[in-house]
């Protein structure tokens, strides 16, 4: 076997693997926290519908991109997330507009801390 | 529960994938990076079969790193033993012509009792029969008896050789045939045919198949599995 050029070869791979995470963390977590914020603009605005839509939006996306972000991240954070978010639609109503504010910061918080988490030396 | 096994199988391979990559010298005596990254690496291994949530990637990924960085650093020490020296360290002499020399075992941090215990693992009892002794980078000490105490070889008592030849190696190993030995003894295969017509039995049947440059072979066939 030869050991060296092999050696290489994985080095080689082993860093693509991480570029390549840190850039689809990076990029889907920045996305998500975008949608997030939209959506408390658009509770904090009253429209309520846009922010149904901001949620499934979000909800399809997030669906989209789980197994990618499995690849790198504890499923339990990812578990927790997911349990937030897919509660985020059924308070979208006027009555439950507070409620709503308190899961969309959760929900922020708990991607700040996965960022952290992942991008955090020490 | 099947995913649990296929991660443990996973694991494994890539785990004697890995081991098999840094090569033989992991297998024998480590040096300290050695050491450190064979246990680095079962922890690892056992966390990625253990723990379910953690992804497999992000638990192989350290292992496969740990891999490059081994064999590229054992790279570097070749090209430069200074870099060598700082991983793995220099072996120090502890005993010339006879003498203990105690400030290199005070360095060492190695006792009376465990340099006794070396010398007698080499079947030295006596310490002012050795001319030099070594301890290695890898703990382990080396032991060159002066010469008045080292056992007599053929050349010391004038025994002429026999022109016995190299040492019988295998040609042949559980039916497959070792071509760069058969090479090194100077055999061909024609040889081997005729060899195995010689002793009427098939390739593979051969369990093992010794030689040299000699005529002469040792040829073990295979039993066949007795029947409970």
């Amino acid at each position: 076997m030869k050991r060296i050029p092999t050696a290489l070869v994985l080095a080689a791979i082993l860093i693509g693997t991480a570029l390549m995470g840190n850039f689809l963390i990076d990029r889907t977590t920045d996305r998500m926290l975008t949608q997030l914020q939209s959506i408390q603009k658009d509770c904090e605005g009253g429209s309520f519908e846009t922010a149904q839509d901001s949620i499934r939006a979000l909800q399809e996306y997030y669906q989209h991109k789980e197994h990618w972000l499995a690849l790198f991240i504890k499923r339990d954070y990812l578990g927790q997330f997911s349990v937030t978010v897919s509660g985020l639609s059924s308070y979208a109503h006027p009555d439950n507009a507070q409620d709503l504010g308190c899961e969309v910061q959760q929900a922020q918080e708990q991607l700040l801390v996965l960022r952290h988490l992942f991008f955090g030396i020490i | 529960m099947f995913v649990l096994l296929f991660r443990t199988a996973l694991v494994y391979g890539l785990i004697i994938f890995a081991m098999r990559l840094m090569g033989k010298r992991q297998l024998g005596e480590l040096q300290p990076s050695e050491l450190v990254s064979t246990i680095l690496i079962s922890n690892l291994a056992s966390i990625s079969i253990e723990a379910q949530e953690v992804p497999l990637l992000a638990s192989l990924l350290p292992v496969f790193f740990i891999v490059c960085a081994e064999i590229l650093l054992s790279v570097i020490g070749l090209r430069y033993p200074r870099t060598a020296r700082v991983l793995s360290g220099s072996p120090v002499a502890v005993i010339r012509d006879g003498t203990i020399d105690q400030d290199a075992l005070r360095q060492l941090r190695f006792s009376m009792s465990d340099l006794m215990e070396a010398l007698r693992n080499k079947d030295v009892f006596d310490p002012s029969q050795v001319s030099y002794a070594l301890v290695e980078a890898n703990g382990s000490l080396s032991v060159c008896l002066k010469d008045s105490f080292q056992p007599a070889c053929k050349q010391d008592v004038n025994v002429p050789s026999q022109g016995m030849g190299r040492p019988l190696i295998p040609f042949i190993m559980d039916g497959t045939v070792l071509p760069h030995n058969l090479d090194w003894c100077g055999k061909s295969m024609d040889w081997l045919n005729s060899l195995l017509k010689q002793e009427n039995c098939q390739l593979s049947d051969v369990q093992l198949l010794l030689g040299n440059e000699l005529p002469d072979y040792q040829l073990i066939t295979k039993e066949k599995a007795e029947k409970p």
